[in-house]
């Protein structure tokens, strides 16, 4: 009795594997998991269930595919323009309930001229990514970049990050129209699960590092190496996140480029830190595939 | 200074190959042989075991060597490939070369059996 409920748990941890993975191996992994020995465990431990997510990551990250980096390369841009575009809705969202809180509730015309257009462009691009209507989403996001600027300067005369998002995430989708036949795309489930990840790394409160009482910087603190060492954990099975999360990390530097001058650009963790951070992620992801590859087994 | 000999297998794949050596095993079989030949210094999790072996199947070192159904699910057995048993041979006389190294040169002194401070001939010896 206790093994079959032990065996459910397994089951449900193997839903971290990809589906065509886990047809062809589930009922296997489950015998390696139950083993020989009789057990009265009804719960999987923390060292198979932490061995089985990982598993199930590397395996979403391509270590299966004959060509690990070009799933990693050619995923990792899909992922990264999803999670770009997805942050610059979150962001676009956020402002305009802002602006309506700080009553502004004159000019609801004005606001959905200067920042509902563009939200609603960038919005339609996301849905489009992410099902998989790829050339539709390039016409999209160029549109959102172009359209809603020519309408309302508003949020390009404002540096506003929202404003970047398309424009970064443009070249990303064009360049995925040409991915090759034999790298296939990421899963729908498994790109929004991606995103979602990108997406709450970037809710960490890291403007408590700046003046701030010290019960506020020690949470925000506690909580950047939390993401922080999530996030690693998570990227360093499935690496398709560390070049996903650069387009994002983008994002901050060029708000800050048109905003401020060099100095905040430097002292802001969200701009050049980020920057480079992006830029290392990109290489560490590329290079420590490259050598897996070159590895023997 | 770079070696230009082929790159080293990692531990569990050496392992995991050396495992094979007495024919085929299973997956749950090949964790007890790995844990019982490091003198259980590599015990894999089965999430580990798996991406060993999708590299090692990968690389054609080892194959799927029949199945049998065990309560109601299927039992997949590995084997090691001519070229798993060449790479394998290979990986184990470049340590015995590695090590011999090291014990050819070390002082001769007598270490009191069991002691910590012993150097475990078994760590560097091939399977």
């Amino acid at each position: 009795m206790s093994s079959d409920v032990l065996e459910k748990r397994y089951r449900m941890l193997l839903r971290a594997y990809p589906a065509d993975y886990r047809r062809e191996r589930a009922d296997e992994l489950i015998d390696t998991l139950i083993g020989d020995e009789p057990t009265t465990r009804r719960w999987p431990s923390i060292r198979q269930a932490a061995s089985l997510i990982r598993g199930g990551l590397r395996v979403h990250g391509g270590s299966t595919a004959a060509r690990p980096t070009a799933v990693l390369l050619w995923q990792g841009l899909h992922l990264g323009a999803m999670a770009v575009l997805a942050l610059g809705v979150l962001i676009g969202l956020n402002d305009i309930v802002g602006t309506f809180q700080f009553g502004v509730f004159l000019d609801p015309l004005g606001v959905l001229r200067d920042q509902g257009i563009h939200l609603v462009m960038v919005s339609a691009a996301l849905v489009a990514l992410v099902v998989g209507h790829d050339r539709t989403a390039a016409v999209l996001v160029v549109t959102a970049a172009v359209v809603p600027t020519v309408i309302s300067p508003y949020l390009f005369l404002n540096g506003l990050t929202q404003w970047w998002a398309p424009v970064v995430a443009a070249p990303l989708i064009i360049a995925g129209l040409r991915r090759p036949a034999d790298v296939p795309p990421a899963p729908r489930g498994n790109a929004i699960l991606v995103t979602a990840v990108i997406v709450a790394l970037h809710l960490i409160p890291v403007e408590g590092y700046r003046p701030a009482p010290v019960s506020t910087q020690i949470i925000s603190i506690a909580m950047v190496i939390v993401g922080v060492a999530v996030f690693l954990w998570v990227a360093t099975a499935d690496q398709r996140l560390l070049i996903a999360v650069a387009p994002t990390l983008l994002l901050g530097t060029l708000h800050q480029l048109g905003n401020a001058g060099t100095g905040e650009l430097l002292r802001r963790p969200d701009a050049l830190p980020s920057l480079v951070l992006a830029v290392l992620m990109v290489a560490v992801a590329v290079v420590s595939t490259r050598l897996r590859q070159r590895t023997r087994a | 200074m770079r070696s230009t000999s082929r790159p080293a297998l990692r531990e569990p794949s050496y392992f995991v190959l050396a495992a094979l050596i007495g024919g085929p095993l299973h997956g749950y079989a090949v964790i007890k042989r790995v844990t019982e030949l490091s003198d259980e210094r590599v015990t894999l999790a089965a999430g580990s075991l798996y991406s060993v072996i999708d590299r090692l199947l990968g690389e054609g070192l080892i194959t799927a060597d029949g199945e049998e159904i065990v309560n109601g699910r299927a039992r997949r057995y590995y084997r090691l490939t001519d070229e798993g048993y060449r790479v394998l041979a290979e990986e184990a006389d470049r340590l015995a070369r590695a090590a011999r190294v090291v014990m050819d040169r070390l002082p001769h002194r007598s270490f009191p059996l069991g002691s910590t401070d012993q150097p475990s001939i078994v760590r560097t010896r091939p399977a």
